[in-house]
């Protein structure tokens, strides 16, 4: 049943995953970061003087910062060879023809529409959305929902944004907050009125354009009080991209008894550094949930935060992620916990195969003030061969009385019983891990909406195929 | 088993040539503690337990690395910690596992514990998994928590006083330690050192 | 024509001898009950024949015209034979329904619509009285013992093998359940001419079976070979009055 040109269609999907488009392609723009670029950006964007100060103000703590000195290297990072600003229209002289056969054969195994395909490898800048989209638009506006992009909220929407903006997230958190606050573009800007309740995921991908999925993606969401929505950003398609650093910035506020889930599909093309600052702050009764799932990229670093500032506020992180071919997914979670009663879980499950390393990176931080919190973590890790790696590293700090904290990590392999067992019923080694992999993932899997939980386990069926020995 | 007992120094740097139970006993009347210990592995067929019991008194600031180094096949290593924290006490944690890549078919697993007796304690534990094989078996628990008040009430219900009552769940908490451990020379170190 | 032939089979563990000189023959449609004491060799036997990589196996053991010892589970499978394992292992996050649909996927040419799929399930699980429920749930994961047994069954219904081969089946099941497992065997007696063989301790499933032949293992061999009656005369005396002759 398997396709002659499979193997050799995943060889090329596993190797050359990290190739680069050709320079010529794309019309040439000013490489590195200076103010010009930056106050080109805040022109182009007609903005307030405002952030215009800010972008600037934030590239002087960019320069000064330094790299972060714990975690993989970030040595390879050329600040100098990146372009920070890319106009739509120079996306739409890309033509389908350009873009590498492997990327189109894998959309073609997905089953990947045209129109999205041509939006995922960046040759056209707007997805035309389906009718879906502007039906929930209608809902949404009749809730007094706000969704929209982030340029469209500063213009429209100018004193929410102002109130919320870059407060949770300074932009000298770090040094790639500072570059995002400085060059940021695109992303989302969602604001749920108190009590209201959005019963449809709110789906960035229908939203986002070229230029919004650009390498500074900047969202920002308020649920206000008692209010409840779920927000879903990615795709499990491959998303090609020639710029090699992808650094965002998330910021949520989860006001007094709301409910906020913000669910992330990542699968960046092998040559990009996905380098990405999320943070939660979550009020009291509040709740906050991240699930994440990261599968592409050379190098993620991601850890997804939770700010437990009031009394009974719950963060919770459920993670997915698989490296392959000598890429590094390092990521995990950070609990604070800051007020009392307050409690989180983390859950965070890797997959290590053909020379991927996976490295769990955690915070559990349970202040003097916050007595009576409780936080549960696992990390399950499992790794498929002698050329892949995964690494754990949790930090927890405890002086909250009465404070109840768990810990648990473990690595495995695949049990070779399991293995037996399931080819004894007749199925092959890749069909019978490939099962065993779904298997081990499907408790987060089951958190997905369905699209994207179908989507990814015929991803990982894709990429075992090719991987599996 | 041997059993080799590891006191009056900071920092301890071991191959294992046989299986060996190494035991640490933390000086219960220490203000100020720092210790080290580091295992390497580089014999196959030694299984060794590190196993580290420390009453840590009122006050007293604590400062403790383990790190078991997996080099060569079939080694395994059982690192455990069993703390019990009285008021204002300071425990920094740091454990980590190795395991190289040729080290296939290790065992490694480390547990921590903490009973917090006590107020204004401070616990941070960063147990560290490095793992580059995969025909290994390697986790880490950690848990720290007061005693359960369930116990609590169950005993004072029974006509103990509060701080008695404290002690005999204390001890229950080193018992179960105590009991997991065979062999006779180190069963009366640990007896020892309890009461 | 025979379906398995086994000839002079040798198998040891961790080069521990368990089996030694077995001849055993099943043909089209018969069916064998294997008998014995605790570590006799009964279940090595049965994972010998499906291909447990854990056993070194000399000998020969053919199934139609193909020679097994040289092919994999999967392969071993493909040609039709199934194993009901005894000790059954649980596999959280497998779906069920999705594992089954894939296993009728690979065993037969004909591929069914999602409908007619549903329907052949529904049918077959009636035969073992399985709620439809159990489809949502996580292969094994969680279950009970009864219901272990049950799912190892379901996938035999769904697999239709030539050759069955059931590891004490019968172990821990009440007595419905075991009637329910007897009806779904001369199910695909009926249906697919299927041949079986049977591990067993005990003689109550052969109520529910017609049997053929009777083999008595013990210490790694085949010691006795009879018909029906054999499996009532050892229940009425025990194995040890047959180990002495």
């Amino acid at each position: 049943m398997r396709q002659p040109s499979l193997k050799k269609l995943n060889d090329a999907y596993a190797e050359k995953f990290g190739f680069s488009m050709p320079e010529k392609s794309v019309l040439s723009f000013d490489f590195g970061l200076s103010e010009k670029v930056i106050e080109d950006i805040s022109n182009s964007k007609k903005e307030p003087k405002w952030m215009k100060d800010f972008r600037l103000e934030s590239l002087q703590i960019f320069r000064q910062k330094p790299m972060p000195t714990w975690g993989p290297s970030l040595e390879e990072i050329d600040f100098e060879q990146i372009r920070y600003f890319i106009k739509d229209t120079d996306v739409e002289k890309k033509t389908w023809d350009e873009v590498p056969k492997e990327i189109k054969d894998t959309f073609d195994r997905l089953g990947v529409l045209q129109a999205e395909r041509e939006f995922l490898a960046g040759v056209k800048a707007q997805y035309n959305s389906e009718v879906a989209y502007s039906s929930l638009q209608a809902e949404l506006d009749e809730q007094g929902v706000i969704f929209c992009s982030m340029e469209e909220a500063l213009q429209k929407h100018s004193d929410l944004f102002k109130e919320y903006f870059a407060k949770l997230i300074p932009a000298a958190d770090n040094k790639f907050a500072a570059l995002n606050s400085a060059a940021w573009s695109g992303g989302s800007f969602v604001y749920i009125p108190p009590n209201t309740h959005v019963k449809r995921p709110l789906q960035s991908y229908f939203r986002i354009n070229a230029a919004r999925m650009g390498q500074f993606e900047r969202t920002l969401i308020i649920a206000d009080e008692g209010s409840s929505a779920h927000y879903v950003e990615g795709c499990t398609a491959p998303v090609y991209s020639e710029y090699s650093l992808h650094s965002a910035v998330v910021e949520v506020f989860v006001k007094k008894d709301a409910r906020f889930r913000y669910t992330t599909i990542q699968n960046w093309s092998g040559n990009i550094y996905n380098l990405v600052t999320k943070r939660a702050k979550v009020f009291q009764n509040g709740v906050m949930e991240w699930v994440d799932g990261n599968l592409g990229a050379k190098m993620t670093m991601k850890y997804p935060s939770c700010y437990l500032v009031e009394e009974g506020a719950y963060g919770e992180m459920l993670s997915i992620a698989y490296a392959k071919n000598h890429q590094i997914q390092d990521t995990g979670a950070k609990m604070l916990h800051l007020a009392k009663n307050t409690s989180s879980k983390i859950i965070a499950k890797s997959v290590s195969i053909a020379g991927g390393q996976s490295n769990y990176r955690g915070l559990v931080f349970i202040s003097k003030a916050a007595k009576n919190s409780k936080s549960k973590v696992e990390c399950d890790a499992l790794i498929l061969d002698d050329q892949s790696a995964t690494c754990t590293y949790p930090d927890m700090k405890i002086s909250g009385e009465n404070a109840v904290v768990e810990h648990e990590a473990s690595v495995s392999e695949i049990e070779e019983e399991k293995l037996y067992y399931l080819m004894s019923r007749g199925l092959d080694k890749t069909e019978a891990m490939t099962l065993l992999v779904a298997g081990f993932i499907e408790p987060i899997v089951k958190e997905l909406p369905l699209e994207y939980a179908v989507e990814l386990n015929r991803l990982i069926e894709l990429e075992m195929e090719g991987s599996v020995g | 088993m041997q059993t080799v007992l590891l006191e009056n120094q900071e920092s301890f740097i071991l191959e294992p040539e046989q299986d060996t139970l190494y035991l640490v006993l933390l000086d219960k009347e220490a203000d100020l503690g720092k210790i080290k210990v580091d295992l390497s592995f580089n014999k196959s067929e030694v299984n060794c337990r590190l196993l580290f019991l420390g009453r840590l008194k009122s006050k007293s600031n604590w400062q403790i690395e383990s790190n078991s180094r997996h080099f060569v096949p079939k080694t395994s290593c059982l690192t455990e910690f069993y703390l019990s924290q009285a008021d204002e006490s300071r425990v920094d944690y740091f454990g980590q596992i190795y395991i190289g890549q040729k080290a296939s078919q290790t065992k490694s697993f480390l547990k921590e514990q903490s009973l917090v007796l006590g107020k204004a304690v401070f616990n941070r534990s960063r147990p560290i998994l490095e793992i580059f094989n995969n025909k290994v078996k390697a986790s880490h628990s950690a848990s720290s928590s007061r005693i359960s008040e369930t116990d609590l009430f169950y005993l004072m219900s029974r006509g103990f006083e509060k701080n008695e009552a404290e002690k005999i769940l204390e001890e229950a908490f080193f018992n179960k330690v105590f009991d997991s451990v065979k062999v006779e020379e180190a069963r009366e170190l640990i007896k020892g050192y309890l009461c | 024509m025979s379906v398995l032939k086994i000839k002079n089979l040798q198998v040891s563990l961790n080069k521990k001898n368990i089996l030694d000189k077995i001849d055993l023959s099943i043909k089209n449609g018969e069916t064998h009950i294997l008998m014995g004491q605790n570590g006799a060799g009964k279940s090595t036997l049965a994972q010998s024949i499906m291909g447990n990589p854990n056993y070194s196996v000399k000998g020969e053991i053919s199934f139609d015209t193909h020679s097994l010892l040289e092919l994999d589970p999967q392969q071993r499978a493909a040609l039709g034979i199934f194993l009901s394992f005894q000790q059954i292992l649980e596999i959280p996050g497998v779906k069920i329904y999705d594992y089954l649909k894939l296993l009728h996927k690979k065993s037969h040419e004909k591929k069914l619509t999602p409908m007619k799929f549903k329907a052949f399930l529904k049918e077959r699980m009636e035969i073992l009285s399985f709620n439809e429920e159990f489809l949502k749930r996580s292969l094994n994961h969680g279950f009970s013992g009864g219901e272990k047994k049950k799912m190892e069954v379901l996938q035999m219904l769904v697999l239709e093998p030539k050759l069955i081969i059931l590891d004490e089946i019968d172990s821990g099941l009440d007595i419905d359940a075991i009637e329910a497992v007897a009806k779904a065997v001369n199910f695909l007696k009926k249906e697919k001419k299927s041949s079986v063989l049977l591990i067993t301790h005990y003689s109550r499933i052969l109520n529910f079976l017609s049997v053929d032949h009777v083999h008595l293992l013990s210490k790694g061999k085949i010691v006795k070979d009879g018909d029906g009656l054999l499996v009532k005369q050892i229940e009425a005396k025990g194995f040890a009055a047959f180990l002495k002759e």
